[in-house]
């Protein structure tokens, strides 16, 4: 029994909570809003329409939240989910390189040692970073005087299956990154 | 979006049929990028490359796709001195190549599932071992072995009138 009421207790608690974000909501909201959303709904004069509206449904969904309220706390918490994977994904589109990313400082002849490609059956031009030499050649001739070139190395799990790898070099000026080079761009997925 | 066409792959004496399209990513890191013409609704990218796999080294050995002035692409379009063979050098990733019948058809990009998908990581063109992960078997007899699309739609060419 007293599982019963410490279910229903948790029930009513989540129903004072939405309840109350509700009214904060709403608060926020302008009147002139509201009135405007009455005004372009003709069918809201109708009283059975308000009652339905306003008392009704208002009934149903308080007595659906009390004895649902686990329900409503995994939509919650899969809401909460979606939305940080969504930003996630989102910051991996518009991917700038972050002070955190930062490896170590190195001068073009450094990199360029250390970036030579070769292949047995030359299919690649013996230049610093093969075919994407032209790209490297157009980051180097954005640089000033005040740049640095950094090497940097991102790691973004949108979620437990998949990994996002982008590694590269990055110009920073002021110890802030600016323009940068990919070298990996990647998506690992495990399984399907 | 339509099922695509998948890449070429010729692995292990064998042509395959290759879920993934390396070349995506070396437009993407800034290589440059021809303005394709897709012909058809199953190949947006407009492309359809031809990748060999020689002494575990990605390299792409073909290219048929039209460009948007009329002319046909090859390799040579984008690597102009490369014109027969080119190393992936810039590709880090996993290739994906179906296999068996198809479990599960979706008609969109490469999501239909088949009996088995084989993996190869690919670090900046370099191909470590293989990885066979075999997702079930197949409910019916009837389905063909390997990766296909069950329906596309052929897309206008610029300048050509109807009839």
């Amino acid at each position: 029994m007293i599982f019963l009421y410490s279910y229903f207790g948790i029930g009513l608690v989540t129903l004072i909570v939405v309840l109350w974000e509700d009214r904060l909501c709403k608060q926020k909201e302008s009147d002139r809003l509201r009135e405007l959303g009455r005004a372009i709904n003709p069918d809201r004069r109708q009283l059975s329409l308000r009652l339905l509206e306003d008392f009704v449904l208002p009934v149903i969904a308080a007595v659906v939240m009390v004895a649902l309220w686990p329900t409503a706390f995994y939509m919650l918490f899969r809401t909460e989910l979606d939305k940080r994977k969504a930003a996630l994904w989102q910051k991996i589109q518009d991917f700038t390189v972050e002070g955190s990313y930062l490896k170590e400082c190195l001068s073009v002849q450094e990199i360029e040692s250390r970036e030579m490609v070769e292949d047995p059956l030359g299919a690649v031009p013996q230049l610093p970073f093969g075919h994407l030499n032209g790209v490297w050649r157009s980051f180097l001739e954005s640089r000033t005087g005040a740049d640095e070139i950094w090497s940097f190395s991102a790691e973004f799990r949108p979620s437990r299956r998949c990994k996002v790898l982008r590694a590269g070099y990055v110009l920073v000026r002021g110890n802030n990154p600016g323009r940068y080079f990919l070298t990996v761009m990647t998506e690992k997925s495990r399984f399907r | 979006m339509t099922a695509q066409l998948a890449e070429n792959l010729r692995y292990e004496g064998k042509q395959e049929f290759m879920c993934t399209t390396p070349l995506c990513d070396f437009f993407a890191m800034g290589g440059t990028q021809p303005k394709f013409m897709p012909m058809n609704t199953a190949c947006w990218r407009g492309y359809v490359g031809q990748w060999e796999i020689v002494d575990n080294r990605l390299y792409l050995v073909g290219l048929e796709g039209m460009l948007r002035d009329g002319s046909e692409a090859s390799v040579a379009t984008i690597f102009p001195d490369f014109p027969d063979r080119v190393f992936a050098n810039w590709y880090s990733g996993v290739i994906r190549i179906p296999q068996g019948k198809c479990i599960e058809y979706v008609h969109q990009g490469y999501n239909s599932a088949y009996e088995s998908d084989l993996y190869l990581e690919v670090n900046q063109g370099l191909v470590a071992e293989p990885r066979l992960q075999h997702y079930g078997t197949a409910s019916t007899t009837d389905e063909s072995e390997g990766y296909g699309i069950a329906a596309m739609t052929v897309l206008k060419r610029p300048g050509k009138g109807d009839g």
